[in-house]
């Protein structure tokens, strides 16, 4: 198979002028989203740019400390963004994120690694980094939707959820309608596209594989790991964090301290 | 003496939110709060089983001041009906029903059709209603699905947060009889209704 064509930065820059068409339409609808639709094109840019640059140092470095100092940053970021996303107060949940992602990715990232791909060197750069970086951002978007579906329906229902303990539920036991609700939420638009994908369109680690070089055949079964890498890391995640923030969210006597909800 | 209140204000901010009321609660005996609509009687509710901890005074229960261990020896004991049955969306009469017999607690108790169909006659309600939404039920409805749900509950002591507000006169005399005729039950209510306040062997007013 050819390598991949290199794209110039000038044509690049040029086809961002694509960009004309969707702005049209959202000023055009007085949507209001132009100026930040504008601003995250160009943070993008920006940061991609940075990242390019930085990523190639760390690959061609493959230092292990560095590796993981780096995913470090990236678990940083995801745990600030799921507690802004989800409108929650970071201080409250920062231990849980913390513990349950890295709990996840230890399990399920070292599982992939070493008995799927097989790669000999589990920290190598060019593996640990982009396939931990894809299982972040999925687990990112999950515990946005489920952490906030969670407590704020826990809040929205405090009469259901105290109906419940004051009928002689458990905590476990009436938070665990809402557990329900929130992985509903969470993990049926991943498990609609898991049903759909490859029909409609080719998803992203594919296609970037075949264009990178690789043949189709290979190409998809790092696409099926990646699917079940991720649907797998999304759900250990999403349980481990509403399990693991109980003692810091609920007090002794099973209520949700509401302090905890942002807003 | 099952609950005893020494001058117990719901405070917020340090603000009371009504004058402290002392009162005892004893085995069989039928108590109605009284008071203005947004005193705040649900809110004692709230206090004695352990969800309002912005209070002044002292409650105890079976002589015990109020704490984690006496809550859970509380909610053992108490079944509450609240003023609104705020449940999830999708969940049918049937599940909200049989939803408290799932816990630890309350599995050896868990009625029989027949004795949730005896129940929902008594109450004149259809079997039917068993597989419709809470949502699509009438308050009235709603508020006698509450009532039979804290009856198969089988506990002594009932909180009812306005019980027969959305009733007609000859259900409300029912349930009354229910309830109140009861001498096995241990009664704390709130109520605006005349009628269940004079069936009430004591009224605290906020």
């Amino acid at each position: 198979m050819e390598s991949t064509v290199d794209i110039s930065w000038t044509a690049l820059l040029i086809s961002e002028l694509f960009l004309a068409i969707p702005l049209f339409v959202l000023g055009y609808y007085r949507t209001h989203l132009v100026k930040a639709t504008v601003i995250s094109v160009l943070r993008m840019t920006v940061q991609l740019f940075l990242v390019g640059i930085y990523l190639g140092y760390i690959f061609k470095l493959n230092n292990p400390l560095v590796n993981v100092a780096w995913v470090m940053v990236m678990l940083g970021v995801t745990c600030q963004t799921i507690a802004r996303r989800g409108e929650l107060k970071l201080k409250y949940f920062l231990i849980p994120f913390v513990v349950s992602i890295v709990f996840t990715l230890a399990v399920v990232d070292f599982f992939f690694l070493g008995f799927t791909v097989r790669i000999g060197y589990l920290l190598d750069a060019r593996y640990f980094i982009p396939i931990t970086g894809m299982m972040l951002g999925n687990i990112m978007q999950s515990n946005v939707i489920a952490s906030n579906s969670f407590y704020h329906n826990i809040y929205k229902n405090k009469v259901a959820f105290r109906f419940a303990l004051a009928s002689g539920a458990t905590r476990h036991e009436a938070v665990f309608p809402f557990v329900g609700e929130a992985l509903k939420k969470a993990f049926n638009p991943t498990i609609a596209q898991m049903a759909t994908i490859g029909l409609v369109s080719l998803p992203g680690m594919m296609t970037g594989q075949i264009l990178g070089g690789n043949d189709p055949s290979v190409a998809i079964k790092y696409q099926i790991m990646m699917m079940v890498a991720i649907f797998t890391a999304n759900v250990i995640s999403v349980i481990l964090c509403i399990r693991l923030s109980g003692r810091f969210i609920f007090d002794a006597y099973g209520n949700l301290r509401e302090e905890v909800i942002r807003n | 003496m099952l609950f005893t209140l020494h001058n117990v204000a719901v405070a917020y901010d340090n603000k009371p939110i009504f004058s402290p009321v002392s009162f005892e609660l004893n085995t069989g005996e039928k108590m109605a709060i009284s008071g203005p609509s947004g005193k705040g009687k649900s809110s004692l509710f709230n206090v004695l089983l352990g969800f309002e901890h912005r209070y002044q005074g002292e409650v105890f229960f079976d002589g015990k001041p109020l704490s984690p261990v006496v809550i859970q020896e509380v909610r053992k004991q108490v079944a509450w009906l609240p003023q609104e049955i705020n449940v999830l969306p999708t969940q049918t009469v049937r599940e909200f029903i049989y939803t408290p017999f799932e816990y630890q607690v309350n599995k050896h108790k868990r009625p029989s059709i027949n004795q949730v169909e005896s129940r929902l006659e008594e109450l004149d309600l259809k079997a039917e209603i068993l597989d419709h939404t809470i949502g699509s039920v009438s308050g009235g409805e709603k508020q006698r699905i509450g009532i039979l749900t804290v009856l198969l509950l089988q506990r002594s002591i009932l909180f009812l947060d306005e019980p027969v507000a959305a009733l007609d006169a000859r259900m409300k005399k029912k349930v009354v009889d229910l309830l109140l005729g009861n001498n096995q039950l241990t009664v704390l209510s709130t109520s605006h209704d005349a009628v269940w306040n004079d069936h009430c062997d004591k009224i605290v007013t906020l």
